[in-house]
């Protein structure tokens, strides 16, 4: 007996398959380290750095933004998509260092690449995975054909509160993914999401720096939500800590995701190559997406590499994806993570507050 | 800036954010920023081109006395590009860690950059600069 | 009517000083140098048929347009005016359309004032931004430029094709000082070295501070009249005997080069031409040097030395007062001083007190022909005089 059409379509979703098409990283070149900050703060500085495992991180440009950063990202991914602008039907730029707080990054990104008009665009917010709220709105248009191809884009020029614990991290990066249906680098098997509300790290409207809840921001906050969205994952889609070839996770730091790793009996050399917090910082909603693009950058044909974001207030979106053949056309086509960690230029704390606007200046 | 920005900003987006010119379907002369007639054949038919951001350095200088709203952004660099496609353009450029290796004829990349910002209230202009490519 | 100018006499001339004229507005600077040219001349304002106003900024600087009517208004003017903008050429230009007027025999007397208010600007960027309104506002201004890195952009290019010392720019501020010593009319009456010159602030890399001018605020005024009539006021007027204007691209980038600024050129080439004289029939020259690359680039252009060869020409003195070719001797643009729309009718009246002998120790002896260059921006308008008995 035939299936009404669209009972059929839920029967064979592993037929209608979604993935990702493109991705690319852009990284501001500045950076300063964890010792230069201890040092204005009369803080140890190696201590700290070890114990949070992050030498430097990322600051951009007096002249960049999330917007400028979302553009060079977006550049990037569809260098290695090969796909025509006028056929991205929803750009959504996910931050929470938006330049306007009413007028999206979105609208300015998809004016750059040429996307514009016939399409629909918004900015999103939820800390640290606004970007991979944004991949599964793409996935969902592009699963139901409401669009051929959607961007979803991470992006953060995050401010740490002067002296603060996360001024060590704060950092500043991008990712773009083009998502769809066609030439697919990355199959997508499956997403599962697990959201509460957990007040672990906030910002208040008005307020310049973000407050935190400390030593909540972990097991209540970080871990319950990123293990629970990576179990429940694998169950969803039935399969095995072991079956996993490579993991990305949100990296506020360098000890939290390497933790998480462990409690879901991952190995660490299957998360290492994702752990790019150590040397650029947390690129806060580009985190985890930049740690998925790097295993993009080195990934074989016919891995799964599982990619989980976390965002406080609190959620996470755990995805799984298979790597296709079509990945090594494509992945030389940009540059790749590295080329962005590696160039580096270090400030010192006086040059970096300027950049980030931290000094008074009327 | 004491001029408003907002249809400005609106009217150059595509200048500015995609490096969108014109060309003439007579001559074939190229033209960025985009041209309402061509005065050299005296029509009005052009083809929308988009230049593709790659140039030549022709000649930069690095202004200390900025105007107003660089203040923050000073000292810039600043030169002429010669687009390949062969039009020049005045821009700032940027990544320049060592200008001793600013040399009149090493390759460019237009980026995108924030080009100004009107106060803390008004609204940011957005368009390229040319990154070296050495 | 011949198009092609046959003469116009300049009868009458006064300027206020430049400076930081705080206590007077424009109106009163507009009225000094006015009246003044007006007695000189023996004119009485009823007398006066039209008034043409050279003024770069008055919008901008202070809020204040329809300025051919407050000039007139404040200096008693009962006559039809203009206001004539072409940024630093604006008093040339307004020398030139009142000749326009007179030439077609539709006055017979005219006024022109050139006047710049400038100085109530208290942050260096603010008056960064008014000049760069020179520039093309979007793609230059907006992209971060301002004029003196302009004229950088041409200082280098004309460095790396004909080699251009820090000194021998510096020369150009030096000379003009020593010059403005000897000028009771000069805003800076300092001397300066060249060590003074390149050890201040850069504005844009090798530019810097002392090799450009002040914010300065006055007027000067000529009483211009039909050749006809001009004996009756001045047994021996001075006459404007041709005034060219030339284009160059507003952008440099749409210029063919960096190296020469074309429309001097143009104008000059065109004036000898009508009058059939060459540069080396120029007795002395005020040019246009906002920096000190423009006066390196000018007496180039007018054909006074030749390309490649303005700084040299300048640091062996060629063009000191006792060169051979003296440039600049009321002190410049730079020791002068610059309001801007005040300085193309300036450079007049320093060709006017030299021919009436009238230029104390700076005078030159053997006076034939006069040239005058100004330009607005950088060199999107030039404007090129020449002046004789």
């Amino acid at each position: 007996m035939e299936l009404p059409r669209s009972m059929e379509q839920n029967k064979d979703t592993s037929l209608t398959k979604v993935g990702i098409l493109g991705y690319g990283v852009y990284i501001p070149k500045y950076r300063i380290s964890v010792n230069e900050i201890a040092n204005t703060w009369s803080d140890d500085g190696p201590l700290m750095s070890k114990s949070i495992n992050v030498t430097e991180k990322a600051v951009p440009a007096l002249d960049e933004d999330t917007i400028t950063i979302s553009v060079m990202a977006v550049r990037n991914s569809l260098l290695r998509a090969n796909i025509s602008p006028v056929d991205i039907g929803a750009i959504y730029v996910g931050s929470e260092s938006h330049p306007y707080a009413v007028k999206p990054s979105a609208v300015t990104v998809a004016e750059a690449i040429g996307a514009t008009p016939v399409m629909t665009a918004s900015d999103l917010e939820f800390a640290c995975k606004a970007g991979t709220a944004g991949m599964q709105m793409c996935f969902g248009l592009a699963k139901s054909d409401e669009i051929k191809y959607g961007i979803a884009i991470g992006t953060d020029t995050a401010q740490g509160r002067p002296g603060d614990q996360l001024e060590y991290t704060a950092g500043a990066g991008g990712c773009a993914f083009v998502l769809g249906k066609g030439k697919l680098i990355a199959e997508l098997e499956g997403m599962y999401s697990y959201t509460s509300d957990t007040p672990d790290f906030w910002r208040r409207e008005g307020a310049t720096y973000p407050s935190h809840a400390g030593r909540f921001t972990g097991e209540p906050s970080y871990f319950k939500h990123t293990l629970s969205a990576a179990q429940g994952l694998m169950q969803k889609i039935g399969i095995k800590a072991s079956d996993v070839d490579r993991l990305s996770l949100h990296q506020p730091n360098g000890r939290f995701p390497i933790s998480a790793a462990k409690k879901l009996g991952i190995p660490y050399e299957k998360l290492e190559d994702a752990l790019c917090v150590v040397k650029v910082g947390n690129t806060y909603s580009a985190a985890s997406m930049i740690g998925l693009a790097r295993h993009l950058d080195k990934a074989k044909p016919g891995e799964r590499i599982m990619c989980v974001s976390y965002g406080s207030g609190a959620g996470s979106d755990a995805f799984s994806f298979v790597v296709t053949d079509e990945i090594e056309e494509v992945r030389n086509n940009a540059p790749d993570t590295d080329y962005y960690i590696n160039k580096k230029e270090m400030l010192n704390y006086a040059i970096y507050a300027k950049h980030r606007r931290k000094i008074k200046m009327d | 800036m004491s001029r408003n920005l907002v249809a400005e900003n609106w009217r150059l987006e595509r200048s500015r954010y995609l490096l969108v010119g014109n060309k003439c379907t007579e001559c074939e002369k190229y033209y960025f920023p985009n041209v309402q007639i061509c005065t050299d054949c005296n029509i009005s038919k052009l083809d929308e081109y988009v230049f593709s951001g790659k140039g030549k350095l022709i000649e930069w200088t690095k202004i200390y006395e900025v105007a107003k709203g660089f203040e923050l952004f000073a000292p810039l660099y600043y030169g002429i590009i010669e687009l390949e496609e062969g039009v020049r353009v005045a821009a700032q450029i940027t990544e320049v860690t060592d200008d001793t290796k600013l040399i009149p004829g090493i390759k460019t990349q237009m980026v995108f950059r924030k080009l100004f910002e009107d106060g803390s209230q008004g609204v940011l202009t957005y368009g390229f600069k040319a990154e070296p490519q050495i | 009517m011949n198009p092609l100018m046959d003469k116009i006499a300049i009868i009458g001339y006064d300027m206020t000083k430049f400076g930081d004229l705080y206590h007077l507005g424009l109106g009163d600077l507009t009225s000094l140098a006015i009246t003044g040219a007006l007695n000189n001349a023996g004119l009485d304002r009823s007398e006066v048929e039209a008034l043409y106003v050279g003024n770069a900024g008055s919008g901008k600087f202070l809020g204040q347009e329809h300025l051919g009517c407050l000039v007139a208004t404040e200096s008693g003017l009962d006559c039809q005016s203009f206001r004539i903008e072409a940024s630093g050429a604006s008093g040339a230009v307004a020398m030139r359309i009142a000749s326009h007027g007179i030439l077609t025999g539709y006055i017979d007397k005219a006024v022109v004032v050139g006047v710049e208010k400038m100085t109530s600007f208290s942050k260096s960027s603010d008056t960064q931004t008014a000049l760069s309104t020179s520039l093309d506002s979007i793609w230059e201004s907006a992209m971060g430029g301002t004029l003196a890195a302009s004229f950088a952009l041409m200082t280098k290019a004309y460095a790396r094709k004909y080699g251009l010392t820090d000194e021998q720019r510096a020369q150009v501020a030096v000379k003009n000082h020593n010059n403005a010593q000897k000028n009771p009319r000069a805003q800076f009456k300092n001397k300066i070295t060249a060590k003074n010159v390149l050890g201040a602030k850069m504005l844009a890399d090798p530019l810097t501070l002392f090799e450009g001018c002040a914010s300065s605020d006055g007027a000067a005024a000529l009483v211009l009249c039909a050749p006809e009539i001009a004996e009756s006021y001045d047994s021996e007027p001075i006459y404007l005997r041709a005034s060219k204007q030339a284009h160059a691209p507003l952008a440099l980038q749409r210029r063919e080069s960096l190296s020469e600024i074309q429309s001097i050129k143009k104008a000059a080439d065109s004036g000898y031409k009508q009058l059939n004289i060459s540069p080396k029939d120029i007795s002395i020259a005020e040019v246009h040097d906002v920096l000190t690359i423009a006066e390196i680039l000018a007496i180039e252009g007018l054909g006074l030395v030749e390309l490649g060869q303005g700084g040299i020409a300048t640091i062996e003195g060629k063009t000191a007062l006792d060169g051979d070719i003296p440039v600049n001797t009321s002190g410049g643009l730079k020791a002068r001083g610059h309001p801007i729309g005040a300085s193309g009718v300036a450079q007049a009246i320093e060709i006017l007190e030299q021919f009436k002998n009238k230029a104390g120790d700076r005078q030159v002896k053997e006076i034939n022909w006069g040239i005058t260059q100004s330009m607005g921006g950088t060199g999107g308008t030039s404007v090129v005089s020449y002046y004789s008995r």
